[in-house]
């Protein structure tokens, strides 16, 4: 089955291993991930019987938990109990176990691979959500917590993602991955839009809108990249990360959910 | 004596720092101006030549330029962020 996410192809195969239902989450995540198709090779992953490395035993990881994802001679294992894979981004490939066909592991591994490719095309991945107010796409990053499913859930405009994003500098864009956390797929038509700003989130009990000098911005995105632990993706990440926030405004907001914070954030977007 | 950045590291110039992230152990450090400075040089040049380059540009002299580039390379060293090439 072939898809692409945030424009980046990918390939899973054999189809035949593919249940229908694993085949339909496919396709939900490429529809809300769709982005104009990039000129690159396509990441292959190909869906297998046997560990993809010595001794991998699913069995150990629990199923709520986060995937594990660690470099092993330039390599990146993801373990999760859903599945395991291994993936090589020099030769674009990668092979995945799952014990069973289950709903979305495959998914949990088209994400680390996608983090991981995404740097080196320019784009961005971060732990944020994407929002389209009047046409103009908006970040809103911070760890687990500090809001970004609740403002996506209050959201008037389309929600691109409450979980990942991607965001490229030159010219300045927020890109839907197709990824979505809590708030769960089908907030209206994802698609690039122009990034207008990138805003930090954290709770107040007044609304307040602070922009970030750019050396502050760097040091608040460093914490929300999603880039797996391979040092050529960090040095792409980093790089990617100094040029958005010299060409994106960075802002810090305080908000709490039963004051929504549209219209001021409109009003203080606009004069900046 | 030669030293180069251990693996497992990624690092970005942010206006006058240098921002290094360690991957192996999920930690980032902060650079500043000048040890910035011996961060680049460490690419192709052995401590001696840092030191005499960071003496030239900084205007000290050549004992405390050695000084400096040697606690904080025997710094670095310590937390793991560089090794000898």
């Amino acid at each position: 089955m072939e898809l692409a996410l945030a424009g980046c192809p990918f390939v899973v195969e054999p189809d035949s291993a593919l249940a229908p239902f694993e085949r339909v989450g496919l396709e939900a995540l490429a529809l809300a991930g769709a982005a104009p198709a990039r000129d690159v090779p396509p990441f292959r992953f190909a869906l297998v019987d046997e560990a993809p490395w010595p001794g991998a035993d699913p069995a150990g990881y629990p199923d709520h938990a986060a995937a594990d994802v660690r470099a092993v001679r330039g390599r990146l294992r993801v373990a999760h109990r859903r599945l395991l894979a291994e993936i090589d981004l020099e030769a674009l490939a990668g092979r995945v176990r799952r014990p069973t066909p289950e709903d979305g592991a495959v998914e949990i591994a088209l994400r680390v691979a996608l983090c991981a490719r995404l740097p080196s095309l320019g784009l961005l991945p971060l732990h944020a959500a994407g929002l389209v107010l009047d046409g103009a796409g908006i970040a809103f990053f911070g760890p687990s917590g500090a809001g970004k499913s609740t403002l996506a859930g209050l959201a008037p405009g389309t929600v691109i993602s409450d979980e990942l994003v991607a965001v490229a500098a030159e010219p300045a864009t927020l890109f839907p991955t197709g990824f979505f956390g809590e708030i769960g797929r089908g907030r209206g038509i994802a698609a690039p839009a122009q990034l207008a700003a990138l805003v930090e989130l954290g709770r107040g009990a007044v609304f307040r809108l602070e922009r970030l000098a750019a050396d502050q911005a760097f040091r608040r995105l460093l914490g929300v990249i999603l880039a797996p632990p391979l040092p050529r993706a960090w040095s792409d990440a980093m790089a990617l990360a100094g040029r958005v926030t010299r060409e994106v405004p960075v802002y810090r907001m305080e908000w709490a959910p039963e004051d929504p914070p549209w219209d001021r954030l409109r009003a203080a977007l606009l004069s900046a | 004596m030669r030293f180069k950045p251990a693996p497992d590291l990624a690092w970005q110039d942010v206006g006058p720092e240098t921002v290094i992230i360690d991957l192996g152990r999920g930690r980032s450090l902060g650079l500043n101006q000048a040890a910035g400075l011996v961060w680049t040089l460490l690419a192709d040049r052995d401590e001696e030549a840092i030191a005499a380059e960071v003496a030239r540009r900084y205007g000290i002299d050549a004992e405390r330029a050695r000084q400096d580039v040697a606690a904080l390379l025997a710094q670095l060293r310590e937390r793991g962020l560089v090794e000898e090439a």
